[in-house]
């Protein structure tokens, strides 16, 4: 057991050090906790959040079936009382006098739904565009409008996807199809979908059951769904810190000859660089413990189910512990190695998404930038994991991460080896 | 002595760093319960043959057993029958004595109540146990030394190797140093020591080897080299100023056998040292320089390196 000699003296070691303390927990929580006391501050003085939507419904019912609208629905989807706090919708029968109004400053969002887009519905190419016309220099209200009307048309084009394959198996089957049937197959999935994205809107999955959905209802969606992944960032872009200097250990055994001395054990480099690794891979685990704990405790953020975070936790105590080991195995002495490797976490922290997981929407290409960083692929997964999603969305980037940081010890682990040959 | 078994046996040991050929083609034995020391100027290549044995670095070619496992195919075997004593000071500042001694026994496989009991044994031999519960990075650079031989000797090797382990300390604690080394001898322990004093050489060693660029220039008990000079007396003169052409001079007396300058000191390998003194005072007076210091030595292992290599071992 001596590997593990070696582990828990670097674990003292580290945790004896202030400024691994530092990074390890006060500074993600500083993080992540001030914009969360900031906006929960602002959510206190509600009126000036509240966004002023004028819904203009334009569309038309088929002359058939009279009594369905899907101009309808939507209108109700954006006067639903839970956005109540956050959208004050007004209706309007003048596309261009909302539009006025919205340039006048007296609305802040204007959404404009066409005539055709109930007949749109019934025809397999059919096509029409909501259009949604805000004062530029809002982003938070009409962001949340353009989120319902996108999910209520992801939920139409599921409901054409239905009503098709009703026509189609029921035409295999020899039975007569008419748009009644279409309808009733749209209508059915309508609701389907409807009461999915009214879920997601709370931040909950209908497929899973989170228990208590009380709390879900006191802690407002909107912030949870903000502070969760900006934790998530504060998480992992420190972790990636905290593996950085606790690898500096090598460096420092290097420096005072105990690596050496180690070495000249019968113990084998191999077995000597795993009790130093795994004692980087706990402190690690036992950062995100607690900050995980610490997200619940004080944000009230739901991490999502027990395995996926657990699989992403151990993925990122991997890779941040290879990563920091790699770092430190091109480094010569512990001064060179203390600002190189705070720029490398840094940048690559940055270009892994770590700090804009709470920007709505970054260009594509940046999101495909964040997935050359390990810190982007253990971000992928809490996000996943956050988001409800299944065990596998949430469990591939971190296994991903778990073998990158495995790929980054072997780099380590040869670069340490030639020095001394 | 001959019936003794072989602790170490090198043959023909190389090591090669790019260009720099560190050690070239050593071939040494020790005997069981010998103190053999390597005597060497800097960069001679002692520790890197330190670094061969004790399976650190692998040779470039050649080959080493130490009691009978070879560096090559046993390094495992190797470094558990060897004690080594790095030429750094290589332990934990942070922690106190009694706790890096505990940490290093347990590196190699010690434990529980036999494991305190070796610790306390090695502070009782390296005179630390008054002060065992200090940070060790709060000891005297003596201290220090001491604690870095105790952390060699845990797990009772059979042959300990200490790479000049006396440097930069004060008399007291080289003293100590060398004590305990001649009690790890009457233990029937095998020591190999490298230094680059004479004196501590002659003192230990019951044979030394003398070692400049990775070569062996000589080995053989201390009276065996001492006899390669012969009769020849070494003698140590400081002079006034930069001596030009009179060091040519000198070297053409026939009792002269060899001269050699650093820093405004000769050292000479004279036959019959008495007569030529007088000849060396007038030829310096002639081109009006003086010595300001001089000092005649019997025949001992610096005159054997300077007759060997033409150079001062120290300096
Ligand atoms: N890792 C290395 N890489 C390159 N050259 C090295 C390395 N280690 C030693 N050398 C060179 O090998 C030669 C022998 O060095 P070594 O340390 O063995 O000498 P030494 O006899 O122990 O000297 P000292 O008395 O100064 O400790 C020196 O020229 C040294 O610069
Ligand atoms: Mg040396």
């Amino acid at each position: 057991m001596n590997i593990l000699t070696i582990t828990f003296k670097d674990l003292a070691d580290s945790l004896r050090k202030p400024l691994v303390l530092a990074f390890m927990l006060v500074l993600p929580l500083l993080q992540a906790g001030l914009p969360y006391l900031a906006f929960n501050g602002l959510a206190g003085g509600l009126d000036v959040q509240i966004t002023r939507v004028l819904v203009v419904d334009l569309d038309q019912p088929n002359p058939a079936y009279p009594e369905f609208r899907a101009g309808e629905l939507l209108t109700a989807m954006l006067a639903d009382e839970q956005l109540a706090n956050l959208l004050e919708v007004t209706l309007s029968d003048d596309a261009y006098a909302a539009r006025r109004m919205v340039e006048a400053g007296q609305a802040d969002v204007a959404v404009i739904i066409p005539p055709e887009l109930t007949a749109s519905l019934f025809e397999p190419e059919g096509r029409a565009a909501v259009s949604i016309y805000h004062d530029p220099t809002l982003t938070l209200g009409p962001g949340i409008v353009r989120d319902v009307v996108v999910n209520f048309l992801d939920g139409f084009a599921g409901a054409l996807i239905a009503a098709d394959l009703t026509t189609l198996q029921l035409e295999a089957l020899g039975q007569q199809v008419t748009d009644r049937t279409r309808q009733e197959a749209m209508q059915r999935y309508g609701t389907w979908a409807q009461s999915v994205g009214e879920s997601l809107s709370r931040g909950v999955h209908p497929a899973i059951d989170y228990g208590d959905p009380v709390e879900v209802h006191q802690t407002g969606s909107l912030m949870k769904a903000i502070v969760g992944p900006m934790m998530a960032g504060m998480l992992v872009f420190f972790a990636f810190f905290v593996g950085a200097f606790a690898a500096q250990s090598l460096l420092r055994e290097d420096e005072q000859g105990t690596l050496k001395r180690l070495f000249r054990t019968p113990l084998s480099r191999g077995r000597i660089l795993t009790g130093k690794f795994l004692a980087v891979v706990i402190l690690l685990l036992l950062q995100t413990v607690l900050l995980l704990g610490f997200g619940s405790l004080l944000f009230g953020i739901h991490w999502g189910a027990a395995l996926p975070v657990a699989v992403n936790g151990l993925g990122l105590a991997l890779s941040a512990a290879g990563f920091g080991i790699m770092l430190i195995s091109f480094m010569r002495t512990s001064r060179q190695a203390f600002l190189v490797m705070g720029g490398a976490v840094i940048l690559t922290g940055m270009a892994g998404g770590t700090m804009t997981t709470t920007f709505a929407s970054l260009p594509a290409a940046f999101r495909l930038l964040n997935l050359f960083t390990p810190q982007g692929w253990v971000l992928r997964g809490f996000e996943a994991a956050l988001q409800g999603r299944a065990l596998l969305e949430a469990a591939v980037p971190a296994l991903v991460a778990a073998a990158t940081g495995l790929a980054f010890l072997l780099v380590g682990w040869h670069n340490l080896n030639r020095r001394y040959s | 002595m001959s019936n003794h078994p072989t602790a170490i046996h090198v043959q023909d040991l190389r090591k090669s760093y790019g260009n720099l050929a560190a050690v070239q083609g050593l071939t040494f034995s020790v005997r069981q319960g010998e103190i053999f020391s390597l005597l060497g100027p800097n960069g001679a290549g002692k520790s890197t043959t330190i670094a061969i044995l004790s399976c650190l670095v692998p040779p470039t070619a050649g080959d080493a057993t130490l009691m009978g496992h070879s560096i090559r195919s046993r390094p495992g075997a190797v470094k558990q029958v060897i004690g080594v004593v790095p030429q750094e000071i290589a332990l934990y500042e942070d922690l106190s004595a009694r706790q890096n001694l505990l940490f290093w026994g347990r590196m190699y496989g010690l434990k529980g109540d036999p494991l305190r009991r070796r610790v306390d044994e090695v502070l009782e031999l390296v005179a630390l146990g008054e002060r065992q519960n200090d940070r060790a990075g709060q000891y005297s650079g003596g201290m220090q030394r001491r604690l870095n031989i105790a952390i060699a000797l845990l797990h009772e090797p059979q042959i300990v190797i200490l790479d000049e382990p006396t440097v930069g300390i004060d008399p007291q604690s080289r003293r100590r140093i060398l004590d305990s080394i001649q009690e790890l001898k009457r233990c029937g322990v095998t020591i190999l020591y490298t230094t680059h004093y004479m004196e501590e050489a002659q003192e230990l060693s019951d044979r030394i080897a003398i070692l400049d660029h990775g070569r062996m220039i000589a080995q053989g008990t201390h009276a065996e080299l001492v006899g390669m000079v012969g009769e020849l007396s070494r003698i140590r003169l400081t002079l006034s100023r930069k001596p030009s052409g009179l060091l040519d001079l000198w070297r053409m007396l026939a009792s002269v056998h060899s001269v050699s300058e650093e820093n405004g000191t000769v050292s000479l390998l004279v036959r019959d040292s008495a007569r030529v003194l007088p000849t060396l005072f007038e030829s310096a007076a002639r081109e009006t320089i003086q010595i300001t210091a001089m000092e005649v030595q019997e025949p001992d292992l610096e005159a054997v390196f300077l007759h060997l290599t033409g150079k001062a071992l120290r300096d």
